[in-house]
């Protein structure tokens, strides 16, 4: 069971973060938040086909398809929240921007994007899980209990991080909101990188550091960390690489954007 | 893949970009390009087990490592030390390219499964 409960807990955790934020958002600056139960059927549902179609998938691009998928989901949600980052930006410099641009009207466009990918890329492992643990066990009361346990504590999570971020006022909201998505996105992107390099695309450089000394990946801090920043314990080379330079392009980007609409 | 280099090498366009995005196809084809320096080993999984529980491969080498799932349940290959993870299906296989490694023990499981599907890889 408690394997369950950590694999569950394990995927809860890394959406429950990013809902938590981009909630928090819709909340603060005044975002329609009426595709959130459509995204999140949405979401299941790919991932339940996703599972079924997942042999084809992994057997696809000479059996790279699994991890050619995951690093186009990534990086589509990596996008997204720099997308995000920069609609956010529009408040930095006034506190009642003219939100009439093309990017302000869709903007809950990205949202639904980047929260139905975050479902069905964590959803994918776990409908996979269940599948084969029904197949393999016959005590499922367990795994309900497991399954439900880890849920329960990933959503407790994300709720207190949203109530945290609600209450804090719109600019402090804005930064902290900015401050992660952009870490989110560099994590993503070297997660992506990390795919690449395990299907061969990409080449294996050098592992740079090993801290599983000081935080392991396996404990719980080293799983938040992994889904707040993207932490890594023994990183490769070009995992570094696409960290740092999606941050930086997150950033140059945040600045050309507030420059073009300066008034 | 040289045709790929001659053109980076020769390009007389003399635009920066350019030359750099060549590069880096260059590079990406050079990554996949699985010649005979790769080495291809077998990991089998059954009944929750892997066969066999200790692999030992060279080090400063590249490898694919062909993982076949002989279990009907999926199975999900995961090592935090060598970074990878990959769901295996039932009756199916999986690949996974490793390395050059430094020498050392990588220890290697099953996340479906992790009581009894262990393994390490030992690269010498």
């Amino acid at each position: 069971m408690l394997v369950t409960v950590i694999i569950f807990l394990r995927e809860a955790i890394e959406a429950a973060l990013l809902f938590s934020v981009l909630l928090a958002l819709c909340q603060r600056f005044d975002v329609e938040r009426r595709w959130l139960f459509p995204t999140i059927s949405t979401g299941v549902a790919g991932a339940c086909i996703g599972a079924l179609l997942m042999e084809r998938i992994t057997n696809s691009f000479d059996g790279t398809g699994q991890e050619i998928m995951n690093a186009t989901f990534l990086f589509f949600m990596a996008t997204c929240a720099i997308i995000i980052c920069l609609w956010l930006s529009n408040f930095l410099r006034r506190d009642k921007p003219e939100l009439n641009d093309r990017l302000s009207t869709h903007i809950s466009w990205v949202f639904i994007l980047i929260l139905c990918l975050a479902i069905m890329h964590e959803g994918l492992e776990l409908s996979i899980y269940c599948y084969s643990y029904m197949l393999g066990h016959d005590n499922n009361l367990a795994f309900f209990i497991g399954g439900i346990l880890g849920l329960g504590i990933g959503i407790s999570f994300g709720a207190i991080v949203y109530y945290i971020l609600v209450n804090l006022s719109r600019s402090t909201l804005m930064k902290i909101a900015i401050f992660l998505l952009v870490l989110v996105a560099a994590g993503m992107s070297s997660q992506a990188s990390l795919y690449l390099i395990q299907s061969g695309w990409l080449p294996f450089t050098k592992t740079l550091w090993d801290s599983s000394n000081i935080i392991s990946e396996q404990s719980l801090l080293g799983q938040l960390l992994y889904a707040m920043i993207g932490y890594e314990a023994t990183p490769d080379g070009l995992q570094v690489v696409f960290y740092f330079s999606t941050i930086a392009i997150s950033l140059l980007s945040i600045f050309l954007y507030a420059r073009r609409h300066r008034i | 893949m040289n045709w790929l280099l001659s053109i980076t090498v020769q390009c007389e366009v003399n635009c920066a970009l350019l030359r750099r995005v060549l590069f880096l196809v260059f590079l990406f084809a050079q990554a996949n390009n699985i010649s005979a320096e790769t080495l291809i080993y077998e990991l089998h999984i059954k009944d929750h087990l892997f066969y066999p529980s200790v692999l030992t491969i060279p080090a400063s080498k590249k490898i694919k490592l062909l993982i076949f799932n002989d279990d009907l349940t999926p199975e999900e290959f995961e090592s935090y030390e060598l970074n990878r993870e990959k769901v295996i299906m039932g009756k199916s296989k999986g690949v996974i390219f490793l390395g050059p490694l430094k020498a050392g023990k990588y220890p290697f499981f099953g996340e479906f499964n992790p009581e009894t599907a262990q393994g390490n890889i030992e690269v010498k």
